[in-house]
């Protein structure tokens, strides 16, 4: 007779199978070949792979534009993440207040909808809005008789013209999650607040703030994550240009595999950027830890 | 085999001299696969080749796979993943970027081959300028055959000329005419504010290679093997080209990709240059007061052309059949079709030189005439990263974010550090 304690189990696995063999074959294999590529020299049209230990590591390592795509990506990441979970906040806070139904339904929706639109797709519109010489928003500059700004074409400007697309993209999704958190807090907390006498700033700064805190802290993990992991608003935008002014981690990695044809040297780009990850996540992880205990 | 098909196959055999390949053998279904670059144009086109492909050969069932071209480096990389996984088509569709990363690498027939002894190629041969397989030919070998192919011309406003008292630029201006010229052109309102420009710089790295290839000078060797940009003619060229934005503010500012097309339409820019490409969204954007001029010269006055063709892979197990949808790819139905379309300059001289491709702009002869002369685009294999190195050191130094001579030692740096690594 079969022990209903196997049967248990068995079941367990059973249920688990479909989860766990998805993860296997979208996540675990493709890490494992890619750590495996990365080891070696492939020749993409016959296949012929010969070992190449760590040269492509080392390659990779002592490559001027891996740094400059490397310092590029924190960089983005410090603005792109202040201002989508820091606006994304200020505006949770906005809302979330009594309104009639529908204003607070059409203002969800209005700071929602970017973040339903193509990324590819607003990039091309934002590539015409920050246009030089024929560009929107510098003939309202001109209107205003204040100078043209290279919005793309500036080493120094590129990379925050970037960062207001990504914020004005995603800064809803931030939005909404907040949102929801600042709605979750028990009534009787903020009553009991505003009967000791507690203004609106310190309401927020000592029950809000700390209730809503670990989903902040997601909220920046995750946009750390996905700011490690920016692409095409660039590569739409400047291509990492001017120069190497705004490449990014994805795009050098891009770049080696798919424009050098160098699966190995990207492949070896690409376990860095997940080692950059792993540690980036770690770190703030811990922190969020301690910050949520005091 | 149907009576047509064993007709066909068996005069050619009888009429072949010296048949390079035994005549294929259609009585059973055969499938032949093709790898297409995907705009609705080579969509329309190919269903059209299918049709006429499907009446001669009834048994033979094509089978297009298309891939986008924008860039032609996804495209290369689509084609890797197919030859990579056993699964390299019959009939490969290939730009000049691609012939030197195919040739290497062997995946296409000599198509001397079948173009020495089929008497079918006589006609082809004949109407198609020798020059433009040189383009498509890898140490000496013809491995595709022209389908079209694209120079860079001067499109310019013939209103904006007159209004300016400027005659139509001739054929043999030079860069001081051309720059004179783009003065006369651009022009400002009371605060300053540019309203009309007299050229705009391509930020095409194709349409900016004429400017070097006119000053006798390339970003790479003549063989392609290694960086040339120390050449002084090199930096000379890039001065030029910044002093048109910067000094004499003729262009606007350098945009990646941008070749000015929207500008000129627009009758904000006088002067473009670009590829043939952008004829269709002028004709659809009414933009009947363009016309054409060749590009003017410094040192030389050489343009330039990058061809597309059709060869057969080595892999191929019906490669006569695969020769067969050759023809039917470079033959005049298909060349009319593609004259009509107005995308790129046919390869067939007669759909090339006639109307309706002939008829706009009125300078339009100018695209053949050059077929004889031009020289291909240098593409070594690692084409798409030596277009991304030059670009990217071409726009940081156009939009004046870095000096000339350093973003030279880098591009070079960079150029040579990536040569090294090519196989051939």
């Amino acid at each position: 007779m079969r022990s209903p304690f196997m049967s248990e189990r068995a079941s367990a696995y059973l249920f688990l199978a479909p989860g766990f063999i998805l993860y296997l074959l979208m996540a675990l294999v493709p890490a494992l070949a890619t750590l495996a590529f990365s080891l070696t020299e492939v020749d993409r049209f016959t296949w012929g792979i010969s070992f190449a230990g760590a040269d492509n590591l080392l390659f990779v390592l002592s490559d001027r534009r891996f740094w400059t795509a490397f310092g590029n990506t924190f960089t983005f990441i410090a603005m792109a993440v202040a201002g989508n979970v820091g606006l994304g906040l200020l505006l949770a806070v906005l809302i979330d207040r009594q309104m009639p139904r529908a204003v607070l339904y059409f203002l969800r929706l209005a700071f929602f909808l970017p973040v339903l639109v193509a990324t590819a797709l607003v990039s091309l519109v934002w590539q015409l809005l920050y246009s030089t010489d024929l560009g929107i928003l510098n003939y309202y500059l001109n209107e205003l008789h204040l100078p043209s700004v290279s919005w793309l074409t500036n080493s120094r400007v590129a990379m925050v013209s970037i960062v207001i697309l990504d914020v004005w993209k995603h800064v809803g999704f931030f939005m909404i999650i907040q949102l929801a958190a600042l709605q979750g807090i028990p009534r009787s907390l903020v009553e009991a607040g505003e009967l000791d006498g507690a203004g609106f700033w310190q309401i927020f700064r000592y029950i809000k703030l700390p209730y809503i805190l670990p989903v902040v802290l997601f909220c920046v993990t995750y946009a750390t994550i996905t700011g490690l992991q920016v692409f095409d608003s660039i590569r739409i935008l400047t291509q990492g240009g001017p120069g190497d002014a705004t490449i990014s981690l994805v795009m050098y990695m891009y770049e080696e595999a798919f424009g050098a044809q160098d699966i190995g040297v990207g492949s070896a780009a690409a376990f860095i950027l997940l080692a950059a990850i792993a540690v980036t996540t770690l770190v703030q992880w811990r922190i969020g830890r301690r910050m949520v205990a005091q | 085999m149907d009576r047509r098909s064993f007709m066909m196959l068996a005069g050619g055999a009888l009429l072949a001299p010296k048949p390079a390949f035994a005549a294929a053998a259609v009585d059973k279904p055969v499938t032949l696969t093709i790898i297409r670059t995907a705009s609705d144009s080579d969509v329309k086109l190919m269903n059209s080749v299918m049709e006429r492909f499907k009446k001669k050969f009834p048994s033979v069932e094509v089978k297009p796979q298309f891939i986008t071209s924008n860039p032609w480096g996804e495209y290369i990389n689509q084609l890797m993943n197919l030859v990579g996984s056993g699964q390299t088509p019959d009939i490969i569709t290939m730009p000049t970027e691609g012939v030197s990363t195919l040739g290497s690498r062997k995946l296409l027939r000599n198509l001397d081959d079948f173009l020495n002894f089929d008497p079918g190629a006589k006609e082809l041969l004949a109407d198609v300028e020798a020059n433009l397989l040189t383009g498509l030919s890898y140490q000496g070998a013809v491995n595709l055959f022209p389908t079209e192919w694209n120079t860079v011309a001067v499109y310019y406003n013939t209103k904006m000329f007159e209004a300016a008292g400027l005659d139509k630029p001739s054929a043999d201006w030079d860069w001081a005419t051309f720059l004179e010229t783009a003065k006369k052109l651009t022009k400002t309102d009371a605060s300053g504010r540019t309203t009309q420009y007299g050229y705009v710089v391509s930020g095409k790295n194709f349409s900016l290679m004429p400017w070097f290839l006119t000053n006798g000078t390339d970003r790479l060797t003549p063989d392609g093997t290694r960086s040339n940009v120390k050449d002084p003619r090199f930096k000379e060229t890039l001065v030029f080209l910044r002093s048109l934005i910067a000094e004499h503010k003729v262009s606007p500012t350098f945009a990646r990709n941008n070749a000015g097309e929207s500008a000129l339409i627009s009758e904000n820019a006088a002067m473009i240059t670009t590829t043939h490409s952008s004829v269709p969204a002028m004709i659809s954007g009414k933009a009947d007061f363009i016309d054409v001029q060749v590009f003017p010269k410094n040192r030389t006055n050489v343009s330039i052309f990058g061809a597309g063709g059709v060869g057969v892979s080595t892999a191929s197990k019906e490669p006569e059949l695969a020769w067969e949808l050759v023809k039917e790819l470079t033959g005049k139905e298909f060349e009319d079709e593609l004259a009509k379309n107005m995308r790129a300059t046919p390869a067939r001289r007669s759909s090339a030189t006639s109307s309706p491709y002939s008829d706009f702009p009125p300078n339009a002869k100018i695209f053949y005439e050059a077929a004889a002369t031009a020289k291909p685009l240098i593409a070594p294999p690692n084409f798409a990263q030596v277009e991304d190195i030059m670009m990217r050191h071409v726009d940081a130094y156009l939009t004046g974010n870095v000096e000339i001579d350093p973003m030279i030692d880098q591009l070079d740096e960079e150029l040579s550090r990536a040569m090294s690594r090519v196989r051939w």
